[in-house]
């Protein structure tokens, strides 16, 4: 195997010179259109300078359309290869009054023109752009999910303000396992093999140790890509997908803030501007309060305390170029397992630091968007239990990182470079494969191209190339992409598929898909690194004004993983063996909006299966191969979310039901002795044995609760608001299981019913 | 005031119908039930004068019983003259402070003798294992290959279904550290080779001018300097039943655990075998022990 990659390796070399060498004429192709007029900038919110998203950016000659886009992330536009002569420039959004701007555009002109819009009333029948950046009702498209902060906060939630995971967790294809750990199986792939960005920054543990909170508040976000599969070439380095999160600039305008008191958290946001329309800064703090909270109020020890804060600069620095800088800490404490009589209790804490620059530029010269992102980012973990050692793992990086976009009239290239360094160090006390202490660095480099353009028949395509290479590990990955959106009047088809791998890796005791403790490390083993293959269709069809509905199907190959090794003994420490995968399912999603109310429902199959190739299975099953369904195989989750205005109040639901997860159930205990010529059954006490039959052949209780909040807004003296919000979490009171020990028959389950409440003062 | 729109006449009824779900709590039960009663494990030992077992109750938790008695009676029979024993259950603390059933008998079991070994329940449930005691073998050197620093002997062990360990311990005799007199000191050392010979016989291998460095270094003594003595070698052979095969080869503990995997028990889990160390003597002339690296006087 390392011969084989050593010899992707040199091939890897030579396809990126040959990469490089198509950048350079890429970059040369400028001058060449340089004949035609290129129009770019960046759209915002006139109330508080914020970038919009999904904006329609049309250009009109006599009332013809002649071209149109949409804004993309940082509200940037771009139209490209224009002809001389007199047009108009419109901008609509919903919830927007529509901007307009006569236009003379001469040969070869280089225009920026940076679009600011007002609210108001949207006029109707305008003409909409679609491609591959829409956002829509559903917003679905071949794996990938945009979210944008309104959706998060219509989710309840035990705070006074919403969190991404709580959206996240009612994305069909994304398995929580409950209120605690913190952990998301995303269609069928392990927590550690999800990539997470936030401003460009990877965030390696970033959900909280309760399940409820991430290091992600709504009021700090602007928009979350979700891609379930089948990314784009721009993002690598993880098997089962991307949560890229952009964060809100600040209020470049005016001051506002918001401080906010729950029984699980309590925290503050303020923004303002720095120099007004031009720099604004954002801050954000929040801090469980559960032991003089919600523990009192269930009556119950919730040993969780986490806290995160959230810092970003944005500056406009002239007409073309953007910077912004942005730094996150989170801590995370508590305790997950809480124990046997075999087992101490488990404590698990962990901090995330990451800081970010991102400088984004449209050179005039050129028609082309750049990105330059530096990064550092790291995690320290903890596992620990009374009386053993200290567990760590401690990951630390460096991320440079250049994105490019050549915009052509009807079609645009992205390519990109990419260099990381890391340093990881563990100590594992022997767990994992005889680990003890570890310290290693790898570096990483690569680059990508991913031209998109449209195909007869109206399917634009996005067909990437991500090379990257480990030289350090003599490894190297060539990692082809592809994505395809066809729109139609009132339905839209994606296509999307893809080769991944992951060098880095996170090793759990993912036995019970409860372990949280991830220590990380280069891929070393034998059977070679993490790879996945993605395939995804879609189908999205608008079948009223009102309601939407969206289909995917996917499948996943998995190769080259590694899972626990299974053994009897009643122990958790454990070795780790070789397995191969494969995940089959499908994403259904209906959402029906009117005036006063917006719902959605959402329904996920999936089948994941595992094939274990530990070297005893013979021995044991007879075969060599073992088939299973691991412990986060969630078959069918629904969720049903609906938001209905009630005026003066806002009540929002939701009640999620997910089947039960497999585990391995036993068929009684009873001891192991070693019976050779040495046994002294006088002395030799033996050891306790599990009797398992197969492994994972049990499957646990079904899941399902309900959470409500009712909320609302008081305007108080001067631009102030309070926002009132009451609710409950598990209001039948469900006793949702979430760890069950199958050696003393103990549960331990979710949260009880809970009643919540909070206040949340806002001013601006 | 403004009027409730008629969504909210669903929304109530989902609610209702949801806490009306009241199935809180959904039974879960891990442990599935299984006829198999007793775990044993251990050997009948025709050269001992009292037979033991380490007897397991396949029980529905892992806890710890305790001290409390076994519901268990263990009897064996010889099938050859029908002589039924019942066996005392005991309760051992180990130096874990974790506490096990081992049963036992004083009588000596016969060489090559059929027996069956049965733990009862009070309900009825029994754990059944058929063992058969080996012969009483034959030993003797069967060659001694000897070169400087070089030694090989090989024993033979006739008329034995299978041997599945050996241990060599040397007894030598070093001098006292201020040089006033003597002591005989006995090294084990564990593994010598063992093999079956193709006339059913077995062969075991011992080198003991590869032993002799662990030899001197157990003694702390340095080779060329310290004088150490060799006066007798013994072979312990642990002479098995046929049936007394590990699936894997070995004994490994992490291979064998998965109940089933090295079983002869019936209706239970574990193994009972019939194997006795047997023990062979012998002493090698002056040539072939300073080859082997120890002095000579």
């Amino acid at each position: 195997m390392a011969k084989h990659e050593s010899a992707l390796s040199a091939a890897t070399e030579h396809v990126v010179r040959g990469l490089l060498l198509l950048l350079l004429c890429l970059g040369a192709s400028g001058p060449a259109v340089a004949q035609q007029a290129i129009l770019r900038g960046t759209v915002v919110a006139e109330e508080d300078g914020e970038p919009l998203q999904g904006v329609n950016v049309t250009l009109f000659q006599a009332d013809s359309l002649i071209t149109g886009t949409a804004s993309g992330s940082d509200g940037i536009y771009a139209l490209a290869s224009l002809d001389p002569g007199i047009y108009t420039l419109r901008a609509t959004f919903i919830g927007f009054a529509t901007w307009e701007q006569e236009l003379d555009l001469g040969q070869g002109d280089r225009r920026i023109i940076n679009i600011v819009l007002a609210e108001g009333e949207t006029e109707l029948n305008e003409v909409v752009v679609e491609g591959d950046s829409d956002v829509g009702m559903a917003r679905v498209l071949a794996g990938q999910t945009t979210v944008r902060p309104a959706d998060v906060e219509r989710i309840p939630s035990p705070d006074v303000s919403g969190d991404l995971i709580n959206y996240l967790t009612t994305v069909p294809g994304i398995v929580s396992i409950g209120d605690r750990g913190g952990q998301l199986f995303i269609r069928g792939g392990e927590p550690w093999q999800n990539l997470v960005l936030l401003d460009g920054m990877w965030v390696y543990q970033p959900f909280h140790i309760l399940g409820f909170f991430s290091s992600f508040p709504s009021e700090i976000l602007q928009q979350v890509d979700i891609f379930a599969g089948g990314y784009t070439s721009q993002y690598g380095g993880r098997i089962s997908s991307v949560i890229d999160v952009k964060s809100r600039n600040g209020d470049k305008k005016g001051f506002a803030g918001t401080a906010s008191v729950a029984p699980f958290v309590s925290g503050f946001t303020f923004e303002g501007p720095i120099a007004e329309d031009l720099v604004s800064f954002l801050v954000s703090y929040r801090k469980s309060v559960i032991d003089e909270g919600a523990s009192r109020l269930v009556k119950e020890d919730l040993p969780f305390e986490f806290d995160d804060f959230f810092v970003k600069t944005h500056a406009f620095i002239n007409s073309n170029t953007q910077l912004s800088l942005s730094m996150l800490r989170t801590n995370d404490k508590g305790s997950v397992f809480e124990g046997n009589d075999l087992e101490d209790a488990e404590y698990v804490q962990w901090e995330n630091r990451a800081a970010s620059a991102r400088y984004l530029v449209f050179p005039r010269a050129f028609p082309i968007m750049a990105e330059f992102i530096v990064s550092g980012s790291r995690l320290k973990s903890e596992q620990s239990g009374l009386t053993e050692d200290v567990r760590f793992s401690k990951l630390s990086s460096a991320n440079t990182t250049v994105n490019v976009t050549h915009f052509h009239r009807n079609s645009e290239v992205r390519w990109g470079l990419f260099a990381r360094t890391l340093e990881l160090q563990s100590s594992l006390d022997g767990l994992y494969q005889g680990f003890f202490s570890r310290k290693e660095y790898a570096t990483e480099v690569g680059a990508y191209l991913e031209p998109e353009f449209m195909m007869p028949g109206g399917w634009r395509v996005r067909a990437g190339l991500r090379i990257h290479s480990f030289p350090s590990q003599d490894s190297g990955f060539l990692e082809p992409r592809f994505r395809a959106v066809k729109v139609r009047e009132r339905d839209e088809f994606t296509l999307a598929a893809g080769v991944f791998h992951q060098e880095i890796v996170g090793l759990t005791d993912r036995r019970d898909a409860a372990g949280v403790f991830t220590a990380w490390t280069t891929s070393t083993f034998d059977e070679g690194v993490p790879e996945a293959i993605h395939v995804i269709a879609g189908y999205r069809r608008a079948l009223s004004e009102r309601l939407e509905l969206s289909l995917e199907t996917y499948g996943k190959k998995l190769n080259n993983l590694f899972i626990p090794e299974w053994t009897a003994y009643p122990r958790f420490t454990t070795q780790i063996q070789p397995a191969e995968g494969r995940v089959l399912g499908a994403d259904i999603r209906m959402e029906y909006k009117r005036k006063r109310f917006n719902g959605f429902v959402t329904y996920g199959l999936s089948n994941v299966q595992y094939t274990a190739k530990q070297d005893a299975l013979e021995l044991w099953y007879g075969d060599s191969e073992l088939n299973f369904r691991p412990a986060h195989d969630r078959r069918h989750q629904v969720n049903v979310v609906a938001s209905l205005d009630l005026r003066p109040f806002d009540l929002d639901v939701r009640w999620q039901f997910g089947s039960g997860l497999p585990y391995s159930r036993a068929l009684g205990f009873d001891g192991f002795m070693v019976v050779d010529g040495e046994l002294d059954v006088f002395s030799d006490p033996g050891n306790r044995r599990v009797i398992y039959e197969e492994p994972y052949n049990g499957i646990l209780p079904t899941y399902h609760r309900l959470d409500i909040t009712i909320e609302r807004d008081l305007l108080l003296p001067g631009s102030a608001r309070l926002k009132a919000v009451a609710g409950v979490v598990n209001m039948y009171d469900r006793q949702n299981l979430f760890y069950l020990d199958v050696f003393t028959l103990r549960r331990v389950d979710q949260l009880p019913f809970i009643p919540t409440f909070g206040l949340k003062l806002e001013f601006e | 005031m403004n009027r409730k729109p008629h969504h909210s006449g669903w929304i109530l009824t989902i609610l209702v119908a949801a806490v009306m779900w009241t199935g809180c709590e959904e039974a879960v039960d891990p442990v599935l039930e299984t006829d198999e009663a007793f775990s044993l494990y251990g050997f009948l030992d025709p050269s001992a004068d009292i037979q033991a077992v380490r007897v397991y109750t396949i029980d529905g938790t892992l806890q710890d019983r305790g001290t409390e008695p076994m519901d268990a009676e263990v009897r064996s029979i010889n099938r050859r003259t029908g002589e039924e024993i019942v066996w005392r259950d005991s309760v051992i603390t180990y130096y874990n402070r974790t506490i096990g059933h081992v049963f036992y008998s004083r009588f000596q079991a016969e060489y090559d003798t059929p027996y069956t070994l049965t733990a009862t329940g009070s309900d009825g449930r029994q754990t059944k294992v058929e063992i058969r005691t080996p012969q009483d073998g034959e030993a003797r050197v069967d060659k001694i290959v000897s070169a400087p620093s070089q030694v090989l002997i090989d024993l033979k062990w006739s008329n034995v279904p299978r041997i599945i360990q050996a241990r060599v311990s040397y007894f030598v005799r070093v001098p006292f550290p201020d040089g006033t007199d003597t002591t005989t000191v006995r090294v084990d050392i564990r593994s010598p080779r063992v093999q079956e010979n193709s006339d059913t016989s077995w062969r075991v291998s011992i080198i003991p001018s590869a032993d002799i460095g662990f030899i001197f270094s157990a003694l702390q003594r340095q080779p060329g300097r310290d004088p150490v003595f060799l006066e007798k070698i013994e072979v312990q052979a642990f002479v098995t039943s046929e049936d007394w095969e590990s699936p894997v080869g070995s004994f490994d503990p992490e291979l064998l655990v998965q109940p089933g995997t090295f079983s002869n028990v019936q209706d239970g889990f574990g193994f009972v075998g019939g194997g006795y160390f047997d023990r062979f003597e012998f002493v090698v002339d002056d040539h072939v022990a300073r080859n082997a690296g120890f002095t000579i006087e």
